[in-house]
């Protein structure tokens, strides 16, 4: 994909673009981390969950249940 | 059709700043139509109107006064600037306002879908102490993933100048005028010490920054077009270059700033004598004063009473740390939109500089004055150095319409500190000599002795 539009004049230098990708993910995974980490452990719980879920989708414990 | 395009506005595409009768006007191109109906449609500029970030504008319906131009979409009227300044005139404090300014649209803009695409501390001009981004052109929809294109801009605009301020001298800000598009990495990095290195936001964005740009420099572009940036990491690396800036000050020894005032060498009441007769001499101009500069203003005390009638007034001062105070004293009044204190050398004021000298104007460009100001400079600039009188007076000539003026005779202490260490090789230096050197530019208007000191102001008027 390219972002490179007529509206762009500056020349935003190659070196200054690669280094703000890699701060931005270091600070924002700094700076935001207990929000990123907290979407990071759901998913992960959620993948787990999958596992763990199958036995649950029998419908003998399902009926266990109630 | 008599429209003169500003000199210092040609490098971006979607529009550029115009007079047309003495009035300023920007044209927005049809190639910056959609980024500049965004700005509106997005409602974030009626949010920057609301937090007094962005200059407003209103936009002209007939267009057709300022001639033909097949590229010209619309034309709005910026609210005027009183006083055009420059980043090399700023001190410490104001040019760390304007970049925290410049963060705090970029975040509001990425909130709203858009992005700053340059980050020019020359966008940025004060109103009095308040700092103000004054390029309505200066945004674009943001595309996801897109990379900030204006943060090599920001980095040696801002970053660099402050580090440097911050780890050397305030004075250091002055190489501003010799690096009019911000001081190169390279540069900042071999001047900043050692330690700087431990500060995790220099390393960053000055260090890692500047050897990104050295390894990159000559690899082919294609890579960064394709490169992605994150909202994450759009995010993180503003919330970084906020946390870098708040976090670079002054060392300690700036605040050690000696009183001026505790310094003169005259008492209390006369002091107040001197406040009263610059305060009678303002009155007695007429027109009415619109602007002042107060050339050597220390922290802005002579400054006030221009303001408090109403003038725009420019506190010039040589001193950063007196500028720097002037800055930070706020009055919570009207008065702090009226004062602009700015480091100003007048034995080597600022040039006209950039692209065919005409980017950035002269000090005597922006003049004149309807009143300058110049109480106790008189012997600074005969005495300290050595500008014969009738010269003081031809420059003083091209700066004012009206001349606010203290003599300061050899006699008073403040004038045989100056001559302490050096031969009285300035026969020229009398009240008569003075006062013939005037002569030849002002009509004298009044002429008034401070009570309790030897010094006499004089109230002139330009011939």
């Amino acid at each position: 994909m390219h972002f490179t539009t007529f509206s762009v004049y500056l020349d935003p230098g190659t070196g200054s673009i690669v280094i703000q990708s890699v701060i931005g993910v270091v600070a924002g995974v700094a700076f935001f981390g207990r929000r990123f980490f907290g979407g990071l452990r759901n998913k992960i719980r959620s993948i787990f969950s999958i596992f763990s879920r199958s036995p649950v989708e029998n419908p003998s414990n399902s009926a266990d249940r109630k | 059709m008599s429209r003169a395009v500003d000199s210092g506005s040609f490098r971006d595409p979607a529009g550029f700043v115009f007079r047309h009768q003495s009035q300023l006007y920007r044209q927005i191109n049809k190639k910056g139509k959609e980024d500049f109906e965004y700005l509106t449609d997005s409602g974030l500029y009626g949010e920057l109107q609301d937090k007094k970030l962005l200059i407003s504008h209103r936009l002209i319906q007939s267009v057709a006064v300022f001639g033909d131009d097949p590229k010209r979409h619309a034309v709005i009227k910026p609210t005027p600037v009183p006083f055009i300044s420059y980043p090399y005139e700023w001190t410490f404090s104001q040019l760390k306002a304007a970049a925290l300014l410049t963060l705090e649209v970029q975040r509001r803009a990425l909130a709203r879908g858009m992005i700053l695409k340059d980050a020019s501390a020359y966008n940025i001009q004060y109103i009095g102490k308040e700092p103000i981004l004054i390029d309505s052109l200066s945004f674009k929809k943001y595309q996801d993933g897109a990379p900030w294109e204006g943060y090599k801009q920001f980095c040696e605009h801002f970053i660099a100048p402050l580090a440097l301020a911050s780890y050397t001298s305030p004075t250091v800000l002055r190489t501003l005028q010799v690096f009019l598009d911000g001081i190169p990495l390279a540069l900042a990095t071999t001047q900043l010490p050692r330690r700087a290195r431990f500060n995790r936001g220099l390393l960053a964005h000055l260090f890692l920054h500047g050897a990104s740009q050295k390894r990159y420099q000559s690899a082919n572009t294609g890579s960064s077009k394709r490169r992605k940036v994150s909202m994450l990491a759009q995010n993180g690396l503003l919330a970084s270059l906020e946390r870098t800036t708040k976090r670079l000050n002054l060392r300690q020894q700036i605040t050690e700033w000696g009183d001026y005032y505790n310094f003169t060498n005259y008492s209390e009441a006369a002091f107040r004598a001197k406040q009263k007769v610059v305060s009678n001499m303002l009155t007695k101009i007429s027109p009415k004063t619109k602007i002042v500069w107060d050339l050597g203003a220390n922290d802005g005390t002579f400054s006030l009473l221009a303001a408090a009638r109403g003038a725009y007034t420019v506190a010039f001062d040589i001193d950063p740390v007196a500028v720097e105070r002037n800055f930070k004293t706020k009055e919570n009044d009207p008065s702090d939109l009226l004062i602009l204190p700015l480091v100003q050398d007048f034995i080597n004021p600022s040039p006209a500089l950039g692209w065919a000298h005409r980017e950035r104007q002269s000090l005597l460009q922006r003049g004149p004055a309807d009143v300058v100001l110049a109480l106790a400079l008189l012997h600074h600039l005969a005495i300290g150095n050595n500008v014969p009188l009738p010269r003081v007076a031809d420059f003083l000539a091209e700066l004012a319409r009206h001349l606010i003026i203290e003599f300061i005779p050899k006699s008073d202490s403040m004038v045989q500190r100056l001559l302490a260490s050096r031969q009285d090789i300035f026969d020229d230096y009398t009240q008569a000599g003075f006062e013939a050197a005037f002569k030849r530019r002002f009509g004298l208007i009044n002429k008034q002795t401070v009570r309790g000191s030897q010094r006499t102001i004089y109230l002139y008027r330009l011939k």
